[in-house]
């Protein structure tokens, strides 16, 4: 994954839990990095491995921590260059999921690395069904707090149910997802 | 233009424009639409402005169809790039998409990346765009990071270089201060070889020998104070103490000084609460406030100086707080953050004026911090000072009868003729010149001594039959130390009082004599009437 993903786990840690826990979390992962580099690619292993650290050095499950980095990402990448390319890819939480796959091909084009997930869409049941496919294992829980970030992006209120399960032997995982103004709720 | 063809342009353009032959807009592309919503009828050249090449009127812009054109769009910051083409119904069409230049841009028209035909790079454009500026942001972060990272080596590294020159003048310092008494004593000496000179002349300068002899002292105890601090070898011993008895002492030893220099010298006790008896070190406080007083005595030719106790309760303890305050020449505000270093009066010819050894505020700083507490310090030039002692301290639990009313003070001895008349006094002890000086001394004080030059010839005298009153006893000797002849002597019943007389002056050399079965302990070099205090028991030991 490019350093710019492991960037706002650290981002994320220092944050909402301070420096030296940042430190921990490295020395737990064995990673010796002093700094990530946004736009070069680290091995998959050492995201994981961070994750994995995080849930250990605050004591907390894993699929909880990747939810909460799903959320905390989506408000990072609006902080950063790329939040206005993301504001302008959709004017709501339906938009932005149905945006992310073209949004990622034209990511690609400065990330010759990249190996995106696939979002796809379609209306179901009054919300949308989103059918996420990704190589990498175990990101379920990161893909609802997404989800569930960009709600707050939109200042929506998100419903997400996961339906199936590549973890149970689903081809994809898939998530219906309910939106309304958070206002209106 | 038929429908296939319009749908199309549409398709493949979504920010395209027609235009009819009259120079009016007669459709947009879906995205266009959503920038320009209430266009249709209008006329082009009304709506946009073709900046490049400039074109005033729809014929010129039919001279330049298939080429590279610029348009702004009239009222908005916005700008298209594309081409006017021919269509087959006899108008034109503007087919292009966004001009990007900055981050900006494009994400503050009314659109989405959605609103792109998939074919159109303007949109990759503005992600490359945006890769590059977090590339930047990533550079700017690294340069911060770096930088941050250099001037923190470069503070350790002056911080290396001012604790290294800090050591170098402190070495050169404590050589001048030892060397300058050390020169007077030396000389003097070598003066008193002429017999030549008259009594009033020897006496004179035997009297500037001695002088400078207490200062030497005072300066290596003060060295041996401060690096015993540092070592972290200092101990703090908490007893019962009354704070205003230890001013009040403090007080009374410095005012013959301050009468001597014709200025005042009181103290107060501020309320009752300071009167309370805590748990402290007395010593350490009276050595601190020594310090202090000494100081303001010195520094105050008009005037005076008051001492102030003041208390105030800190939850169950107390916080103690004595000020010192003068009327003196004050502290010039440069020194004052290096006044608490060693040898701050760097300038010698300070301490020559002044006296002292210059290590006196560091110590006291160290020591109040070793009692929980600090010193602060207010001063004005030419108005005067005030040094302020605070530290917290435990509201001592036993009654005040178990409080020494004063610190032990060395007692004079009795002054009669002989005041150890009759005593039967050894000396161990292998320099000649101490055994000399020694048993010079005692003997003019009435006592029967006799000298064994080491720890072996010591013990030999204890065959049974040998009784002296007193054993003083060197620690460091050559073949037998007076540790183990300490040992061996107990060992063979004497039960008489032994106490060493030392230049070993560290505390775990007093614990080593004691366990061996000194019953005393006392440094070298002495005066000669703390030796006859300390032969007839009357001199508190050393600690």
């Amino acid at each position: 994954m490019y350093g710019m993903v492991n960037q706002a786990i650290e981002a994320m840690v220092t944050e909402k839990f301070g420096a030296e826990k940042w430190e921990l979390v490295k020395a737990r992962a064995g990673v010796d990095e002093p700094t990530f580099v946004a736009m070069k690619q680290y091995p998959d292993s050492v995201t994981y491995a961070l994750a994995g650290a995080v849930a250990e050095v605050l004591e907390l499950p894993l699929p909880g921590v990747l939810r909460a980095f799903g959320v905390y990402w989506i408000e990072y990448a609006r902080r950063g260059p790329w939040g206005k390319i993301m504001m302008a890819a959709g004017h709501g939480t339906y938009e932005l999921l149905a945006a992310l796959d073209q949004m990622h091909a034209r990511i690609a084009v400065s990330f010759p690395e990249l190996r995106p997930p696939s979002f796809r869409v379609e209306p179901r049941d009054g919300g949308v069904l989103l059918e996420y496919r990704s190589e990498r294992p175990g990101l379920s829980p990161f893909v609802i707090g997404l989800v569930e970030g960009i709600g707050t992006l939109y200042d929506e209120r998100v419903e997400v149910e996961q339906v199936t399960s590549r973890e149970a032997g689903a081809p994809f995982d898939s998530f219906l997802v309910r939106a309304a103004p958070a206002k209106g709720g | 233009m038929n429908g296939q063809t319009a749908e199309l342009l549409a398709r493949l353009f979504p920010f395209h424009v027609r235009v009819g032959t009259d120079g009016r807009v007669v459709a947009l592309g879906t995205s266009m639409s959503k920038v320009l919503p209430d266009s249709l009828g209008c006329g082009f050249l009304d709506r946009f402005d073709v900046q490049r090449p400039r074109l005033a009127s729809m014929a010129e812009v039919r001279g330049h169809l298939d080429e590279l054109v610029l348009l702004a769009i009239r009222g908005t910051p916005l700008q298209m790039r594309g081409q006017f083409t021919a269509l087959p119904d006899g108008g034109i069409a503007f087919v292009g998409s966004p001009r990007i230049v900055d981050q900006s841009s494009v994400w503050s028209w009314p659109v989405g990346i959605r609103d792109f035909a998939p074919h159109d790079g303007g949109a990759d454009y503005a992600m490359v765009i945006e890769a590059a500026n977090m590339q930047l942001a990533d550079l700017e972060r690294l340069v911060r990071t770096l930088q941050e990272k250099e001037r923190a080596e470069r503070d350790l590294r002056q911080r290396a270089e001012d604790a290294s020159a800090a050591k170098t003048n402190f070495l050169a310092n404590i050589s001048h201060e030892i060397r300058t008494p050390m020169t007077a004593i030396l000389g003097y000496a070598e003066l008193l070889r002429d017999v030549g000179a008259d009594p009033a002349e020897r006496a004179e300068w035997i009297e500037t020998i001695r002088r400078n002899g207490d200062h030497l002292l005072a300066i290596i105890n003060d060295l041996l104070d401060l690096s015993k601090i540092e070592a972290g070898r200092f101990e703090v011993e908490l007893a019962p103490v009354s704070v205003p008895d230890v001013v009040r002492d403090v007080v009374k030893l410095m005012r013959v000084r301050a009468a001597s220099q014709g200025i005042t010298l009181d103290h107060v006790v501020e309320d009752d609460l300071a009167r309370t008896p805590v748990r402290t070190d007395a010593v350490r406080i009276r050595q601190v406030l020594l310090n202090l007083v000494g100081n303001a005595v010195k520094f105050t030719e008009r005037g005076g100086v008051e001492v102030r106790v003041g208390a105030r309760a800190k939850g169950q303890r107390l916080e103690l707080a004595v000020a010192v305050r003068d009327t003196g020449c004050g502290i010039a505000p440069d020194l004052l953050p290096r006044l608490f270093e060693p040898f701050t009066q760097s300038d010698a010819s300070f301490t020559r004026r002044h006296g002292g050894t210059g290590l006196g505020l560091a110590i006291s700083r160290r020591l109040a911090s070793l009692l929980g507490g600090r010193i602060d310090v207010a001063s004005e030039v030419d108005r005067g000072s005030v040094f302020t002692f605070t530290f917290d301290a435990d509201r001592a639990d036993s009654d005040a009868d178990a409080i020494p009313s004063s610190l032990p003070m060395p007692s004079r001895p009795a002054s009669k003729t002989g005041p150890l008349l009759g005593m039967r006094i050894l000396l161990v002890e292998d320099s000649i010149d101490s055994q000399r000086i020694l048993a010079a001394l005692m003997s003019l004080a009435g006592a029967d001594v006799d000298v064994a030059p080491d720890g072996i010839s010591a013990v030999s005298r204890f065959d049974g039959s040998y009784v002296p009153d007193l054993v003083l006893m060197d620690i460091q000797m050559p073949g037998m130390d007076g540790i183990e002849a300490t040992e061996r002597i107990r060992a063979r019943g004497f039960t008489g009082r032994i106490v060493a007389l030392t230049a070993a002056a560290l505390s775990i050399d007093r614990d080593r004599a004691y366990r061996a079965g000194c019953e005393g302990f006392h440094l070298k070099p002495i005066s000669r009437e703390d030796l006859i205090a300390m032969c007839l028991g009357d001199l508190p030991a050393a600690r």
